[in-house]
């Protein structure tokens, strides 16, 4: 899934009124939300049932009034905001991508590791320059945006890092 | 194998046998300082005498250190050095994994820009991607250098040229060899490849942390194991006579600083200009250029503002290459040559 498709898959959220859109193809999950119907991106976590009813009417939600009941498990029901908000690590050069160490080693990292500040990730290639990225975050490795081997614009998205959850 | 304890301690050792050159001095008076047995001692004496270093054993007495090997030791490279920054401080050791890996521990831990790793030998000598550095013990250069660089990450490739044009001026100037320089850093002697260069860079999206370049020079090498055959040299083999080490690595120091205090205050049009110069690769050369996903053929035509390698196509078009493995095209049967 590249940039253009996560780009026209957001305009389809936004011209059909749909609230959210989850996704997953080829090991990237793309969940895509409108603004205004599910809870602030910046509000504390856990999001608080009675907390998300009073400011922000969910429609399946709306009989329970004032309840500290917590709401039922269900599709589509809020998740916390920060399984959502990814890191994403940029490149700070323009080069190509390496995965791996070498052509017959294995990668780096894949999908579904989890990282410390230090560990290699990739490394960029610009005129046999070698530029080992490193992470600069705890969490697990959610998206890797590029394929071996593929060019890599300055700044451009390499891995997306789902953050560990501080508590 | 030493343990990098015991490396440090026999580079002290040989300090000692060094500034009391031509004496005797008693096994006792070269444990004490160190810390060690004189079994130890003993057993170091030995494995020097191994490495070609000359030292007369007299029992009751002691040692004597008669003749020097050529080692890249750095009380003999500081001696001549007349570089302000690069060779700052100097690590030498007799065996390392690769001198690269010691440079960015060293890089890790805050050690200032210009400090220089040179080894005798590399048990793991490392080209890029995984590629081996063949690392004979002693007659090659296996050094290091730990920069960093008042530069935006994104303008850093240009170093790698500077570092090959650097090779090349040191080359031609210590050992009257012509060199050509293959984009973007192979230094070739008779077309064949002398030496190797493999810059690694630690950085963020706007902050050089530091970056290392690893230069490996075969230099006097009688000759090369079978698999390398035809593809690797030595600038003994393609000069017809051995060629001091230090001299080597002195120019390359000087020629290199040079280039590198430019590149920061004037930007890189010097490098640049110093690259198209020394290369045949850099104007009408028939390339082909493995680019990873495909492959390209055409004519070079300069070099891009940042050291990219111009090529024009066949269709007109003008490719800016970044990156990839170029080698002459031979018309004649239609295959690259490397």
């Amino acid at each position: 899934m590249n940039i253009k498709e996560i780009k026209e898959l957001m305009e389809a959220v936004r011209q059909n009124g749909i609230a959210e859109l989850e996704l997953e193809r080829a090991g990237v999950k793309v969940r895509i939300r409108k603004e205004g119907h599910l809870a602030p991106m910046g509000s504390t976590l856990p999001v608080s049932t009675s907390n998300l009813t009073a400011s922000h009417p969910v429609p399946l939600a709306s009989s329970m009034g004032g309840s500290s009941v917590p709401t039922p498990s269900l599709p589509g029901s809020p998740v916390t905001a920060d399984e959502e908000e990814l890191y994403v690590v940029r490149s700070p050069i323009v080069g190509t991508f390496h995965r791996a160490p070498n052509p017959n080693a294995e990668p780096f990292v894949k999908p579904g590791d989890l990282v410390e500040p230090g560990r290699v990730l990739c490394i960029i290639e610009a005129m046999k320059l070698m530029n080992e990225i490193e992470s600069e975050v705890s969490g697990e490795i959610a998206v890797i945006y590029l394929e071996n081997g593929e060019p890599v614009e300055f700044g451009q998205a390499l891995f997306g890092i789902r953050l560990v959850q501080k508590t | 194998m030493f343990q990098a304890e015991e490396t440090r301690k026999l580079d002290r050792f040989i300090q000692l046998l060094l500034a009391n050159a031509t004496v005797f001095v008693s096994g006792e008076k070269l444990a004490e300082p160190l810390n060690v047995s004189r079994m130890t001692i003993c057993n170091w004496v030995h494995r020097l005498r191994e490495q070609g270093m000359v030292i007369e054993i007299k029992p009751k007495t002691g040692y004597r250190l008669t003749q020097v090997p050529d080692l890249l030791l750095p009380q003999l490279i500081k001696r001549e050095l007349r570089t302000k920054v690069l060779g700052k401080s100097l690590y030498h050791y007799f065996q390392v994994g690769s001198t690269n890996d010691v440079a960015h521990q060293l890089a890790q831990q805050g050690v200032a820009e210009g400090a220089l790793i040179m080894a005798e030998q590399q048990t793991h000598g490392r080209g890029r991607l995984g590629r081996d550095w063949y690392s004979e013990k002693s007659v090659g250069i296996y050094l290091s250098l730990i920069l960093r660089p008042d530069l935006k990450p994104r303008h850093a490739s240009i170093i790698n040229l500077a570092a090959a044009v650097a090779l090349s001026q040191a080359i031609e100037n210590t050992c009257a060899l012509t060199t050509d320089i293959r984009w973007p850093n192979d230094v070739l002697v008779n077309n064949k490849k002398c030496s190797g260069i493999l810059t690694e860079m630690s950085a963020d999206l706007d902050q050089i942390k530091y970056m290392v370049v690893g230069i490996g020079i075969n230099v006097n090498h009688p000759s090369f194991p079978k698999s390398l055959e035809g593809r690797a040299s030595s600038l003994f083999l393609e000069g017809g006579r051995r060629f001091s080490r230090i001299e080597i690595i002195l120019a390359l120091l000087r020629f290199f600083e040079d280039l590198y205090f430019q590149l920061q205050e004037q930007g890189s049009d010097e490098v640049l200009k110093q690259w198209i110069r020394r290369s045949s690769f850099a104007r009408g050369k028939e390339v082909s250029v493995d680019l990873g996903d495909k492959k390209i053929h055409g004519t070079t035509m300069g070099l891009g503002k940042e050291g990219t390698l111009r090529v024009k196509l066949r269709s007109g078009l003008i490719e800016d290459v970044m990156s990839g493995d170029v080698v002459i095209w031979e018309r004649a049967n239609d295959r690259p040559r490397g």
